[in-house]
């Protein structure tokens, strides 16, 4: 039959021997879709698939099931995940979801921080849950999405990763007093509550390009961004101090103050904006607009 | 359609280049298109493929590189434009319609894909099919998985090994 076959056709390899072929570098670049627990499943299937998960290049800590990952056994999985990893295969990019965990927010924290342990560039985490805790420290990420998390403590410094370039915040509360962020050149807060007691700074220095917008409560002051080309900033209707305009100039909330440089109550410091002229005559009407809200 | 060209030999129509699949077929096609693949831009940024030469390709069949160049020839616009700015909504819903379309194949022939496009660093058709290949996986027991990618169901020791490694990898099935 094989004869018969071969002359008109090669006989049809099994599937098996098909995906078999495939070289590791695909068989992990496939594995990286899945989500991290299935991948780690597919090591059961033959000796050749034992350690490839090992190597993949982007873990999806997503759509684990609620009902079978309870924090403990979550917290198991991250060990053996991470602890097994092969070390010398760089993250390219990680996801986190996390909303079973809802108040258990010690494994996130972890979880995050290791995923940075291990070179992760790109980080999406995304979970209702609060991230506190010391400044995170990476030398390689340059993209971190946040959704739905609540920030307390020094949690939005990330002096400690000069290669980040894109931040963005999206649905989330921010409990901190700052976000310091010297190397972020793209930045997105869109969603989320301004939750601190006094406005929040924003330290972006080689900011160019900057969205704040759709937030609650107290808008950011934001300091000098000489590179900033393109912006969109809007203002809750809602923006409001809690002063009302009693403590007169000397309000740190709301800095309504005249003098040098905080005449612009929102935007504080000086600004240079060379391709912002349309966004900056835009802010600045919304801030006129919005400023007798605050006073 | 002019599509901007990255090489030479601006003469208004858009630059054509020769490839040779490993069963001797040639295909026509825009340099901007085959430049979607990584191995072949370099060729042909040195000006290769054109003419009667042609860029051999010994490891592609003509089933494979015609299906890979259906793919190219759709995505090549979009990759000239730096994949976004211009694009409309209508044309990324577009081409997301084509692309669910054009892994609806059979296994053996995502296989042969996944391989060409590997070999010739086309890095959206990798994705496209490495993620078509990750959802045939998804959400399966490891019984499931070996059916579905046509493993034999596993003989008495082979299952033995299975059950002692699911035990070692507690941790995965928690």
């Amino acid at each position: 039959m094989a004869e018969a076959s071969r002359a008109k056709k090669p006989a049809t390899p099994s599937l098996e021997d098909r995906i078999s072929t495939l070289p590791d570098g695909v068989l992990e670049h496939v594995l990286g879709f899945l989500p991290a627990d299935n991948a780690v499943r597919t090591s059961v299937l033959a000796q050749r698939w034992r350690y490839l998960w090992r190597s993949m290049r982007r873990l999806r800590l997503t759509g684990l099931d609620p009902h079978r990952h309870r924090a403990p056994a979550f917290g198991n999985f991250i060990d053996g995940l991470l602890l097994l990893r092969n070390t010398t295969v760089a993250l390219d990019e990680a996801e986190l979801t996390v909303y079973p965990f809802g108040e258990n927010c010690a494994p996130i924290n972890s979880c995050i921080r290791r995923l940075l342990f291990c070179k992760a560039k790109v980080l999406a985490v995304d979970g209702g849950t609060t991230f506190h805790g010391p400044p995170l420290i990476s030398r390689h990420l340059r993209r971190l999405a946040l959704n739905s998390l609540d920030f307390e403590d020094n949690s939005l410094d990330f002096e400690r990763c000069p290669a980040l370039e894109d931040l963005r915040i999206t649905d989330c509360e921010l409990f901190t007093d700052r976000i310091l962020a010297p190397s972020v050149k793209h930045l997105s807060i869109t969603y989320s509550y301004f939750q601190s007691p006094k406005r929040i700074h924003v330290y972006a220095p080689s900011l160019v390009s900057l969205e704040i917008s759709d937030n609650n409560r107290k808008a950011p002051l934001l300091e000098q961004m000489p590179s900033l080309e393109t912006a969109i900033f809007s203002i809750s209707p809602k923006d409001y101090c809690d002063c009302d305009g009693a403590s007169g100039d000397d309000c740190d909330t709301c800095l309504y103050s005249d003098d040098d440089q905080k005449t612009c109550v929102i935007l504080g410091g000086r600004w240079t904006l060379p391709n912002a002229a349309a966004w900056w005559t835009d802010a600045v009407s919304r801030l006129l607009r919005n400023a007798r809200l605050m006073l | 359609m002019a599509a901007p060209e990255s090489g030479d030999g601006n003469n208004g129509a858009a630059r054509m280049v020769t490839l040779i699949s490993s069963d001797n077929t040639r295909f026509e096609v825009e340099a901007a298109a085959a430049s979607l693949s990584q191995t072949l831009q370099l060729t042909i940024l040195d000006g290769g493929g054109g003419g009667g030469d042609g860029i051999p390709l010994p490891n592609v069949d003509s089933a494979t590189l015609s299906k890979v160049l259906e793919y190219c020839i759709k995505h090549a616009p979009a990759a000239a434009n730096g994949g976004a700015p211009n694009a409309t909504a209508v044309d990324r819903a577009e081409l997301e319609r084509f692309d669910n379309e054009f892994v609806n194949i059979d296994q053996s022939v995502l296989y042969s894909l996944i391989m060409a496009a590997h070999n010739l660093e086309i890095e959206g058709l990798q994705s496209l099919v490495a993620k078509k290949v990750a959802d045939m996986i998804k959400g399966k027991s490891p019984m499931e998985i070996r059916r579905t990618l046509g493993f034999p169901d596993p003989t008495p020791e082979e299952q033995a090994e299975m059950n002692a490694h699911m035990l070692e990898y507690g941790w995965a099935y928690e």
